[in-house]
């Protein structure tokens, strides 16, 4: 590599935060002209501390001292004393272009894009001449490939989709044509087919602008199918770096081995799932049939919309049954209306001879029987309640019969089931992690001694070594405790880990349903089979790769 | 009008009619009467009677309320027990000043507040942010008497810079009514500048946080631009609902400073009638403040919601 390839250097560049912690201590890189670089780390690992302070993209508030150098095409940008500049430029280009996680969150609600994008040209100073700053505002929504860019500059935010928003995001960090491309997770927010779309643009972009970009994310199968080279970090350090292939294959930090070990490919051959035939034989457990579910219009003259549309789905005692489908496919509704939470239009779901309703004085008998683990831990616990007591709190709702001193003794003993020392008793939410508290919710939904979980995302809100630990606790208890869990979510790692049957479910209908082997080697539907292929697997792209 | 803003209106009559229900048994169960209030001791059981008979204060209290609540569904707010004047007259006359006064005190506070509160987010944590909100709660603190009679003693005693007391007319003289009209603007924004800088602190504070800022700094939005216009903006809706909240608390703020500064505003007209029982008046300009009240917070949620896009659909959907 000669000094005249290096677009983006960065030495040993540390953020001293105010409080004395230390999320970047010391990282050093090089990005080549038109290479994209794949940071990898865990929540808390840095990475994105890392993009921000080396643009000079602290969080409002935060009181940091950030030292090392930052060399963007040659011009240093930062001296070892303090930050580095506001929004840097190097000639008349920006030094960085900036791609955020969630572009809802990420474009201004108050603003049209027509809007945000005068705004940036405004930064830029390249607002221009008035006569063509129309076509020129057309222009910049079409390089990002945006359908109808004249309906979309009249836009706000939240009248487009997700991917429509992040190519708008993409679209303002060209506009200071910038010579790095920064993209802190920038699909983590998207559904799977969409995800795939915004990172091939991002590709594309990156050819037609000789760009050089830096894309950050927890995944580690999307980084390695997307990237030329891969950085790990841990605790604020890069811990390894290499090719993506390299990585993927031999991965010499202890930590990577484990992040890899952790990281679900859904095309791995190895995670084939042998059917039970005594359990295949079981009759169902829940059954649902023929389920719809309608939301009354919005406004006048709008029609009702069917989010769910007679759709069939049953549990077995023993099995995992995942639901799967990107936003917008009726999963969600359809997971209310199992536990009961949403009124069913048509069709029933029947659970031990019961049709299971919204009646609130049938309540006490389906949470007995259905129980829930929540997406988000952090606020499924009531932060004032220390975890014993949210157990106990169900214990003595499921199982009145037990006196204080047994209710103590049975939390304590769904906590060992779990995985939690018997400590954690007393313990606040607060001072567990992520993936504790989704135990503690785990715990708490076997305290009702159900017969169904239902999770819906259990994982999403977790770290990619945690997520393989809870997923791995929850076909245990299935398993030990003989539970029906109907598992719903959008991401097919889950499902391979731990599913035996799966259903596709998109527009409210099911699409395709099989067991988790036949899915994932032969699907029959198109959109299935988009579905998959938008799934980050390395596994598949080396397949492909020495097929070619 | 969209179905979002009849509602609001239908709730608000319906507020209206609890509170004239409220008012009227509350001050006709107060003890003492407009009678013994004017009559002193040469009231008679004769003449008792008599002025019972002409103000209609024999009849039972029902029929006495249904008769004001007709009259005034016909425009007509009675007449003043103690000074024989249609009530519409003296609110007619008396209303605008106030409403002036409240005015023009809530826009010298907001004229220290929103750039106070921007400040003092946009350097969160600094001795500037800690001066400005400790300083808000010191002003919050002071009850409206207290600054009053402080400015008088300062700039009215001392400095004699303006009349202690009294009232010119805006349209005989305006520099007149702005002298006297000074002191009273200045004691209503002294109190009501710390929570509204707070608020816009409080808001400043939240969409400082929001990812949107961080996109326009990457974008290289100069930081002022940042705060005044990208955050600013969005934090409008909040602080024009604690705005809308204010006024209620303006209005008995003017109650206070109009019968500190002797100024002849509704504020000291309820006072008055509420000493000598003046029953026509108190019912209606309670009523009035009441349905001021309610008007400015139905505009201020209807403007609120206007200004967010995502609520601007509904407003518009069913028009």
């Amino acid at each position: 590599m000669t000094e005249t390839d290096v677009t983006l250097r960065v030495a040993d560049l540390r953020v001293d935060l105010a409080s004395g912690a230390q999320p970047v201590e010391g990282v050093s890189f090089d990005v080549r002209q038109g290479e994209m670089l794949g940071i990898v780390g865990e929540s808390g690992s840095g990475k994105s501390m890392t993009l921000r302070a080396m643009s000079g993209l602290l969080p409002h508030g935060v009181r940091a001292t950030v030292t090392g150098s930052v060399t963007v095409a040659g011009t240093e940008l930062a001296t070892a004393s303090g930050r580095p500049p506001r929004h840097p430029r190097v000639g008349d280009r920006a030094a960085f272009g900036y791609v955020f996680q969630e572009p809802l969150a990420a474009l201004n609600p108050g603003f049209t894009i027509r809007r945000h994008l005068l705004e940036a040209l405004r930064a830029h100073g390249r607002l221009g001449d008035r006569s063509d700053r129309h076509d020129r505002l057309v222009a910049a929504l079409a390089d990002v490939r945006l359908p109808e860019p004249e309906r979309v500059l009249r836009s706000h935010p939240h009248e487009l989709s997700g991917g429509m928003r992040q190519r708008v995001v993409i679209a303002l960090a060209l506009i200071g044509r910038p010579h790095v491309l920064l993209a802190d997770e920038p699909t983590t927010a998207l559904d799977v087919t969409v995800a795939a779309e915004v990172l091939d643009l991002v590709q594309t972009l990156q050819r037609e602008h000789s760009l050089t970009s830096v894309l950050v994310s927890h995944d580690l199968s999307l980084v390695a199918q997307r990237c030329d080279r891969v950085l790990v970090m841990y605790g604020g350090e890069i811990v390894e770096s290499g090719a993506a292939a390299d990585l993927m294959t031999s991965p010499q930090h202890p930590y990577t081995q484990r992040l890899l070990e952790a990281t679900v490919d859904p095309f791995d051959p190895e995670l084939r799932r042998t059917p039970d035939p005594e359990v295949e034989s079981r009759a169902p457990l829940m059954t649902a049939g023929g389920v719809t579910v309608t939301y009354p219009a919005r406004r006048r003259r709008q029609d009702p919309v069917v989010a769910v549309d007679g759709v069939d789905v049953a549990v077995r005692a023993g099995e995992v049954v995942a639901v799967v489908g990107e936003s917008g496919s009726g999963k969600s509704s359809m997971a209310k209306a199992l536990a009961g939470m949403q009124p069913v239009d048509d069709g029933d779901v029947r659970l031990g001879g019961r049709t299971v309703t919204t009646d609130r004085r049938d309540r006490t008998w389906l949470t007995g029987e259905v129980q829930m683990v929540f997406q988000d831990p952090y606020s499924a616990l009531n932060p004032r309640m220390p975890v014993g007591t949210a157990i106990q709190r169900s214990l003595a709702i499921h199982q009145p019969a037990l006196d204080a001193a047994s209710r103590r003794e049975e939390a304590r003993r769904l906590l060992d089931d779990v995985g939690l020392p018997r400590s954690f008793e007393d313990r606040y939410p607060v001072e567990l992690s992520g993936g504790q508290r989704q135990r503690v919710v785990v715990a708490r939904a076997l305290a009702a001694q159900p017969r169904v979980l239902l999770a819906d995302e259990p994982t999403s809100a977790l770290d990619v070594s945690v997520q393989a630990q809870l997923l791995a606790l929850l076909r245990d208890l299935v398993d030990r405790r003989d539970l029906g869990m109907l598992l719903i979510t959008h991401d097919f790692a889950a499902v391979r880990a731990i599913a035996d049957r799966v259903v596709v479910m998109s527009r409210g209908r099911i699409v395709e349903a099989a067991p988790i082997d036949d899915l994932i080697t032969t699907p029959t539907d198109p959109y299935t089979r988009r579905l998959l292929d938008a799934v980050p697997s390395a596994r598949r792209t080396h397949t492909t790769q020495e097929s070619t | 009008m969209t179905t979002a803003v009849i509602r609001r209106l239908g709730v608000g009559l319906l507020t209206l009619w609890v509170v004239s229900v409220l008012v009227f048994l509350i001050i006709h169960n107060l003890p003492g009467d407009p009678i013994s209030v004017l009559l002193r001791q040469y009231a008679t059981p004769e003449t008792r009677a008599a002025l019972e008979a002409l103000w209609g204060l024999d009849k039972p209290l029902t029929e006495q309320y249904l008769a004001w609540l007709g009259n005034l569904l016909t425009g007509d707010f009675g007449v003043s027990i103690s000074s024989n004047l249609p009530v519409g007259q003296i609110l007619a006359e008396r209303l605008p000043r106030t409403l002036l006064l409240m005015t023009g005190g809530l826009l010298l506070a907001l004229l220290v507040a929103i750039p106070g509160g921007m400040l003092a987010a946009s350097r969160r944590g600094s001795a500037v942010d800690h001066g400005l909100t400790t300083g808000s709660l010191v002003l919050q603190a002071q009850p409206e008497f207290w600054i009053g009679s402080l400015l008088v003693l300062t700039f009215g005693v001392t400095l004699a810079w303006f009349p202690t007391s009294g009232y010119v007319d805006l349209a005989d003289d305006p520099v007149g009514w702005l002298r006297h009209s000074v002191m009273p603007m200045l004691t209503i924004a002294v109190v009501t500048t710390g929570l509204l800088l707070r608020t816009v602190r409080a808001s400043m504070l939240t969409e400082l946080q929001q990812d949107h800022i961080l996109l326009a700094r990457s974008n290289g939005v100069r930081p002022w631009r940042v705060i005044g216009w990208h955050a600013g903006r969005n934090a409008v809706a909040p602080t024009l609902t604690v705005v809308g909240l204010q006024v209620g608390i303006l209005m008995s703020g003017a109650v206070i400073t109009e019968r500190v500064f002797g100024y002849p505003g509704m504020g000291l007209t309820l006072v008055n009638a509420l000493i000598s029982r003046d029953y026509p008046v108190v019912q209606s300009g309670i009523l009035v403040f009441a349905a001021l009240f309610i008007v400015t917070n139905t505009v201020v949620d209807v403007v609120s919601m206007w200004l967010d896009p995502r609520t601007r659909a509904t407003l518009q959907g069913a028009r």
